[in-house]
């Protein structure tokens, strides 16, 4: 019974009810930072690191919040993990740390935690309540990494910041080489990317649902 | 009364346990974020002085690239400052304090400046602080000029709050890159209606290629190159005068 909410839970988080594609929670973050893959990927872990920790804070203390201010206590725990990351990321990655900008500090009003805080960490145990948490930043991640990976590959033709497209198209022929796509590299490159993705993940599960039918 | 008085008490002492933790991790990273604060702003005197690692071509970073993409090496940097790089302290007169008036420089009796030396000793450009205004707040950049003052060999943004993807793209190389090669001979004709340095809106040539006093802005973030404008304009006029009245202080170092 446990394994079988375990695994609805995941499953939820990743897919059916992901916290980007199908909330269309935390896109502020998507479309600004998914243009350099390295950026992404630091965004998506601090994230995922303030979700899991603040669900697993939230469930622990659950039973002894005075409900009156239960919003307070979300915003101090998710506050405090948000500062946590962004002190870690300017000690060891300040480079990341800089170009992030301010978006690190944006994760406090990412509505994917403050959602799963008050919809799942308030009323479940703190092993499931971490797990949540660990899986809608998972959720959220992978979603804004496939986006940032298309993104610098098409606009910067690199991949992981390693040139990948100039080589190519000379050994094609080309003399140009890569020319890059600066629409890619701006905002509304992410707001395409994010439609399309949305556009297949939302193909890819009504062929689910009619095949299931 | 009693579950009121609950309530602050848990609020308090959650607050502090949270605050303890942060204090904590802040005191435990203090040292090592002082560090890279000192390396970053390193960088961006690299760069403006364009001192760029080995192998390295502008260019080939791309017109999005910022500071923080130039894989520049912890030995090379503090290599260079030491090698190359001097500070200066000039005097300021109460002539040149009239030009400073309502700058973040005003209240200053002398400023430091820095300069590139060649193998020889001589002075290749001088470089110094710049403070503006854009849209959400303040601007600071590093600017370099050459040591005839009559190009800018670059510029780099130190700090600034503006929009991410519109003002925040004067960080980027494309916008920078249009400091290098800079004409900077309009600071020494008089009676000019135009400012010294001016933005138009397409530029095909860069000043590399081609040196003008023409800078590139940038779509949809009219009030921040503006007030990069500004600073350009009116910090450079001081710096250009306060190393001209220094003259003779500067070649003492020299020789």
């Amino acid at each position: 019974m446990a394994n079988n909410k375990t695994i609805e839970l995941i499953k939820d988080d990743l897919w059916k009810n992901n916290p980007v594609t199908v909330q269309i929670l935390g896109i502020c973050s998507t479309l600004a930072v998914t243009n350099i893959f390295m950026n992404t990927l630091f965004l998506g872990l601090g994230l995922t690191f303030v979700t899991a920790f603040s669900s697993l804070t939230i469930s622990l203390i659950r039973d002894i919040i005075p409900q009156r201010v239960r919003m307070m206590v979300q915003t101090l725990v998710i506050a405090s993990f948000v500062v946590i990351v962004d002190v870690v990321l300017k000690a060891y990655v300040p480079d990341i740390s800089k170009a992030l900008g301010p978006y690190v500090g944006l994760i406090i009003t990412n509505c994917i935690i403050m959602g799963r805080l008050e919809a799942f960490a308030s009323s479940n145990k703190p092993g499931l309540a971490f797990l949540d948490g660990v899986m809608s930043g998972v959720g959220y991640m992978y979603v804004i990494l496939v986006i940032a990976f298309f993104r610098e590959l098409l606009g910067f033709g690199t991949i992981v910041g390693y040139q990948v497209m100039d080589p190519l198209l000379r050994a094609m022929g080309s003399s140009e080489g890569w020319v890059q796509w600066a629409l890619m590299i701006m905002a509304p490159g992410g707001f395409f990317m994010l439609a399309i993705f949305i556009w297949v993940a939302n193909n890819l599960s009504a062929m689910k649902v009619s095949h299931s039918e | 009364m009693k579950k009121s008085l609950m309530t602050i008490l848990f609020m308090v002492i959650v607050t502090v346990l949270f605050i303890s933790t942060l204090a904590t991790v802040n005191e435990v990273s203090r040292e090592r974020i002082a560090e890279n604060l000192k390396l970053n702003n390193y960088k961006s005197i690299l760069y403006a002085f364009d001192i760029l690692p080995a192998n390295i071509e502008e260019h080939d970073l791309g017109p999005a690239s910022t500071t923080e993409n130039i894989p520049y090496a912890e030995s090379f940097i503090t290599d260079r400052i030491e090698s190359e790089i001097r500070e200066l302290r000039l005097p300021v007169t109460a002539a040149q304090k009239d030009l400073l008036s309502g700058s973040f420089l005003s209240v200053s009796d002398s400023i430091t400046i820095y300069t590139r030396t060649d193998s020889t000793g001589g002075i290749v450009s001088y470089g110094f602080p710049m403070r503006g205004k854009g849209l959400w707040g303040t601007i600071s950049a590093f600017g370099v000029i050459s040591a005839d003052l009559q190009r800018m060999i670059g510029i780099d943004f130190t700090e600034q709050v503006e929009t991410p993807g519109l003002g925040a793209r004067i960080t980027e190389s494309e916008f920078k890159y249009f400091f290098r090669n800079l004409d900077l001979s309009g600071f020494f004709k008089s009676g000019r209606e135009l400012a010294p340095v001016i933005m138009i809106k397409q530029k095909n040539r860069s000043n590399v290629e081609e040196s003008t006093n023409e800078l590139q802005a940038i779509t949809g973030a009219t009030q921040t190159v503006d007030g990069v404008l500004k600073m350009v304009n009116t910090d450079l006029r001081f710096y250009i005068a306060l190393i001209q009245s220094n003259e003779n202080a500067i070649n003492k170092v020299k020789s």
